[in-house]
């Protein structure tokens, strides 16, 4: 664990991912959705705060010149609301499909049944986990029991029963560092290896990089900061200066040169993640009719929201989701009326019939 | 003498109006002649019909519905001039409506379609209910968090003095049908306090609560160190 205090810096971002959740972002933001009858829907985003980090916001929820801008001020905040109407919810998940390295993708679904005197509505919000790096598995470092203990006390706001829960949780995150430490560590090592093999030369053998794993790991953490900088602009290099640095090998550069590419896609992976981190987000969903059911922890009339969920996503794709009716009032009038006919008809059937009834012995 | 004349003779027999002479003459026209032979049987069955219809009471025991069937019957045939065609329409409804498998299945309509309703508005009641239940759980309740440590029997066995710690440790440790031991979230703290470093290692070794021979070891040196401790948090927790 001596190790775990010098690497903390290479995973910097994937720590708040775990504890970002008690610092409150610079910017909030908050995604209304409002789900119709007729299965339309409109999405609006509310940006509230510092205006410097707007645009970064803008481009990791997807929001393009296809929706309608308004800005405002209040006090010393800065507003910026971006609203778009959807006449379908396959149109939304198009809008909001998100690109990797990019913005974040969100899949909204809607479905809706016909149940007699109601119209069943469920609407779900699935935000996809904010990478998908997986060369280490999460389970050799978290236990699924902790994960469970974080997103009941974090996103669902369950207080821990004993300090000794909170304790472990605090150890959890801890261990969670170390584990997205690695887990990048080990994407950018594969490339690099995969590197070095291409470039096949004897001075710099994939075998001597193997025996320096950990020291080259152990050593990227120290300066890690100024890598994920550097790595912003998509520079090959940078990595490749690292290595090269670390293996005392310049032939590292070639081989960081080979896959400059997949390095460069990888580095905008990361950078996503910490753009991603700074701001606040709130979900809320305004549905039709009455809510029944949903995993939301709180709703205010029809209308249900989640927040503090960001943390989620740097584990597993986050799922959102809220049911509701609503009383076809057609079919109750026709069910009224058609209960109004025969009791009519069976009372005026009745009536006419014992008239007759009378009328008939004397005939 | 034509069969006409043999018919106006089978109606005069039936009140007893025909001469004997007649009758004789009627009697062997009838042998020879098979149509009015079937003329007098369907007089004699028409004569027994009224027969019994005297018989019976004046009304019959349903009367609505009879006379229901017999104006349904003879409505669609019998030009009533004075009528409307939409009061002729209205009169075969209620004729309709009043004949007993209709209303049968009138009111068994009427009930199924208001009982479909409160089952509907019952059943969104209760699931309103039960999701207001469980949001007021989540704010006004402490959440519980439920964890179990199962150790290894065998392994157990091997922790010195463990059988003294299991025995404080009371009903808050239990075997199951593997003959692991089981110790509630809150016995294991005992442990996890004094041990909290262990923990950590085999945690992020084990990846869950299930803790292998190997790691009951490790618990177990600290354990032994911290015996005395943890006999006394589980005592204090026994006794609470």
């Amino acid at each position: 664990m001596n190790g775990g205090m010098r690497v903390r810096s290479f995973g910097v971002a994937a720590l708040a991912g775990l504890i970002i959740v008690a610092a409150p972002g610079c910017l909030e933001i908050e995604t209304k959705t409002h789900v119709r009858r007729d299965e339309s829907l409109n999405r609006t985003v509310v940006f509230s705060g510092d205006s410097a980090g707007v645009p970064g916001a803008c481009i990791v929820l997807g929001i393009d010149s296809s929706w309608a801008l308004e800005t405002r001020r209040e006090e010393r905040k800065y507003i910026l609301t971006a609203s778009r109407e959807f006449a379908t919810v396959q149109d939304m998940a198009r809008a909001l499909r998100g690109s990797p390295g990019k913005s974040v993708t969100i899949t909204p679904r809607l479905e809706s049944r016909f149940d007699w005197f109601f119209t069943i509505y469920r609407y779900s919000e699935t935000w996809s986990r904010l990478h998908q790096i997986n060369e280490v598995p999460l389970s050799d470092y978290v236990s699924p029991g902790e994960i469970d203990m974080f997103f009941r006390h974090e996103l669902r706001k369950e207080p821990f029963p004993t300090k000794g829960d909170s304790l472990a949780l605090a150890d959890a995150e801890d261990r969670y560092t170390e584990w997205d430490s690695r887990n990048w560590f080990e994407a950018y090592y594969k490339i690099f290896l995969k590197g070095v093999r291409e470039l096949g030369d004897p001075a710099l053998q994939a075998d001597s990089v193997e025996r320096r794993k950990d020291v080259l790991f152990r050593s990227l953490g120290e300066d890690f900061s100024a890598f994920a900088d550097s790595k912003k602009s998509s520079d090959f290099n940078a990595m490749g200066a690292e290595f090269a640095r670390v293996l005392k090998n310049p032939l590292a550069l070639e081989a960081a040169a080979k896959e400059s590419d997949a390095i460069a896609l990888l580095a905008r992976q990361q950078a996503f993640v910490e753009d991603f981190a700074p701001f606040g987000y709130k979900v809320r969903t305004e549905m039709p009719g009455l809510i029944t059911n949903t995993n939301a922890p709180s709703i205010n009339g029809n209308i249900v929201t989640w927040e503090d969920f960001e943390g989620a996503l740097y584990i597993t794709d986050f799922d959102m989701w809220v049911e509701s009716r609503v009383v076809n009032w057609w079919a109750v009038g026709i069910a009224a009326l058609l209960l109004v006919i025969v009791t009519a008809l069976s009372i005026a059937g009745i009536v006419r019939g014992r008239g007759r009834g009378r009328i008939s012995p004397s005939t | 003498m034509s069969c006409g004349q043999y018919e106006e003779w089978l109606f005069l027999h039936r009140p007893g109006e025909l001469s004997r002479a007649d009758l004789a003459a009627l009697e062997a026209h009838l042998r020879d002649c098979p149509q009015c032979a079937a003329l007098k049987k369907a007089l004699a069955s028409d004569d027994r019909r009224l027969a019994r219809l005297r018989a019976m009471a004046p009304e019959p025991p349903d009367a609505d519905a009879a006379a229901g069937r017999v104006l349904l019957a003879i409505g669609g045939r019998k030009p009533v001039a004075s009528h409307s065609r939409i009061r002729n329409f209205l009169e075969v409804i209620l004729l309709t409506f009043n004949q007993p498998r209709i209303r049968t299945a009138s009111a068994f309509l009427s009930v199924t379609l208001v009982g479909a309703l409160l089952y509907q508005q019952f059943s969104v009641m209760s699931e309103v209910s039960n999701l207001e239940a469980r949001m007021a759980l989540r704010q006004d309740q402490p959440g519980m968090i439920h964890t179990a440590f199962v150790l290894d029997a065998e392994a157990v066995s091997r922790i010195p003095r463990s059988s003294e710690i299991l025995e404080a440790l009371g009903d808050r440790v239990k075997a199951d049908s593997d003959r692991n031991i089981i110790i509630s979230r809150e016995a294991a703290q005992s442990m996890q306090e004094t041990a909290t470093r262990t923990l950590r290692f085999t945690s992020r070794k084990a990846g869950s609560a299930v803790l292998d021979a190997r790691v009951i070891e490790e618990i177990s040196r600290v354990v032994q160190r911290q015996a005395s401790l943890v006999f006394r948090v589980s005592r204090k927790g026994g006794a609470g």
